[in-house]
């Protein structure tokens, strides 16, 4: 026990784990302000489709010998107007269409990893990420990212509620939603793209999924949704960093499982209240 | 009699099938249309493009109102978890022509609990909207259709889901805003022998318009057929 302790203190003086710690607040406050809208607008799988998207796009920028996230956010962002435009033109169902474009993307992904040796180790770091290994120029990328889904989000905050809600409504009211749902499609690519240092391509879908659903237990208006779901998400980041330090566990599998473990705690909590 | 809204000769078909067709008419201010016609007849169809939610039509619609409140025949989002209070959705009503970032101002709440008032729904302004009945969300989304005072009111048979008692305000209420406050309501109803409606003019649409014109004409009409 004094042996974790001594892990944890010696940990938290270190520079990698602020880096960590920095990184992690930024990625959970994108995805937990863009997952109120892609739960409820039924789209919770967009993040899942698109990381599939980025193991593509990380494939490939590793045999160009390009940092990965240059190559990810204009792809992903791509992929993400190609599900849009095959649910619009096509008449292919949402979660048909990022099934296609992601299965697509990760067959793509696999067939230039095999094809080329040396680098699927680094391609496994990219599977399941590792926040304790950010670079500086990870940090620089994440800050500039997230405020600019942070600072978008926050101007047509009123507008995506609206789009969320009813779309009908929100075309009655003159809103523009084709372009409404393409930057909200731009935003989730830049966040998944973001996230998957932190979780990796599997898991960075959970970070926009659970903090939501953990919200929805509890709050009673869409603007409490979001805080909630801001603490919920900012409080696993942090706690699941600690205790991958402590106990030597993955740190983005610790932050998932952390967040499955909330969820339980806090739908019991709800089921116990209606119950007395 | 200024016009408020011109229709002229719209055709609105799905493939080959026209589902309105060479209809035109002009609706004057202060009108208040009962817009009438079987099921299939392009009511909705009609009012869609009017609302400018259907854009692949061909004639023109012109509408020379700044605001135009809608009032659906039921919530588009089933969603009973949907985590938005009654008092956000009601402010959505204000976000047409906001510049952004569409901040709600002081004044905006005051409006937004006038509205809610005036409609008997202040108590529940906390609650999700999920959690309520039919006939309070109706009432919820006429007080979201409103609360920008629209000059025109354009409702889709909403009187289904209302309890009978709020049938009668919610008559009582539209009579008074097309004679106080002066909106013109164009209403898709099937509710057509409602002796509290205060409508003037009736459209009979069945694809093609069979009648427009004010009501009392329109019995005559009718009681000449059955004569």
């Amino acid at each position: 026990m004094r042996e974790m302790w001594e892990t944890l203190i010696e940990a938290l003086s270190s520079s990698f784990i602020h880096k960590a710690i920095f990184v992690g607040i930024l990625v959970a406050i994108s995805s937990s302000l863009l997952g109120i809208f892609l739960v409820l607008k039924k789209y919770s799988f967009i993040g899942d489709g698109l990381a599939h998207v980025s193991f593509g796009t990380i494939a490939l920028a590793l045999v160009l010998g390009i940092t990965p996230i240059y190559v990810s956010v204009p792809l992903v962002i791509l992929a993400s107007f190609l599900i849009l435009k095959l649910n619009e033109k096509a008449d292919v169902h949402g979660d048909a269409a990022i099934g296609l474009v992601s299965s697509f993307s990760v067959a793509l992904g696999y067939i230039i990893a095999s094809s080329t040796s040396g680098f699927t180790v680094n391609l496994s770091n990219y599977l399941f990420g590792d926040i304790l290994l950010v670079s500086n120029l990870d940090i620089y990328l994440s800050l500039i990212l997230s405020v600019i889904v942070v600072l978008t989000v926050l101007y047509f905050y009123n507008d995506f509620f609206a789009l969320t809600y009813d779309e009908d409504f929100a075309q009655v009211l003159g809103l523009k939603t084709k372009r409404l749902n393409y930057l909200l499609s731009i935003l989730t690519s830049l966040t998944v793209v973001l996230g998957i240092r932190v979780v990796g391509t599997m898991l960075i879908s959970s970070l926009i999924i659970f903090p939501t659903v953990i919200a929805l237990q509890i709050a009673r208006s869409f603007k409490k949704t979001i805080i909630y779901s801001l603490i919920v998400s900012i409080l696993s980041i942090i706690l699941g960093i600690l205790l991958a330090i402590i106990l030597n566990t993955p740190p983005g599998a610790t932050i998932v499982v952390i967040n499955g473990i909330i969820f339980i705690f806090v739908y019991l909590l709800k089921v116990l209240r209606y119950k007395w | 009699m200024n016009s408020i809204l011109q229709v002229e000769n719209l055709n609105i078909a799905y493939g080959h099938d026209y589902v309105v067709k060479d209809v035109s008419f002009t609706v004057n201010q202060r009108d208040y249309v009962n817009i009438i016609g079987p099921n299939g007849a392009g009511k909705t169809t009609l009012v869609k493009a009017i609302l400018g939610l259907i854009n692949e039509y061909q004639g023109s619609i012109n509408i020379h109102a700044n605001s135009v409140g809608y009032l659906p025949q039921k919530t588009n989002n089933n969603d009973k978890m949907f985590p938005a209070s009654v008092k956000e959705i009601v402010s959505l009503g204000l976000l047409a022509k906001r510049k952004y970032p569409k901040l709600l101002t002081a004044s905006d709440n005051k409006q937004i609990e006038e509205v809610l008032k005036k409609l008997g729904i202040y108590h529940l302004r906390y609650r999700r909207i999920g959690e309520l009945s039919g006939g309070e969300q109706q009432r919820v989304l006429l007080a979201r259709a409103i609360v920008n005072n629209p000059q025109i009111l354009i409702l889709d048979e909403p009187t289904s889901a209302l309890d009978p008692h709020f049938k009668h305000e919610f008559y009582q209420f539209l009579n008074r805003l097309n004679q106080e406050d002066g909106v013109t309501i164009l209403h898709i109803t099937h509710d057509t022998g409602n002796k509290e409606s205060g409508y003037n003019k009736i459209l009979y649409l069945n694809r093609t318009i069979l009648y427009y014109g004010l009501k009392e004409n329109y019995q005559e009409i009718k009681e000449h057929h059955h004569a």
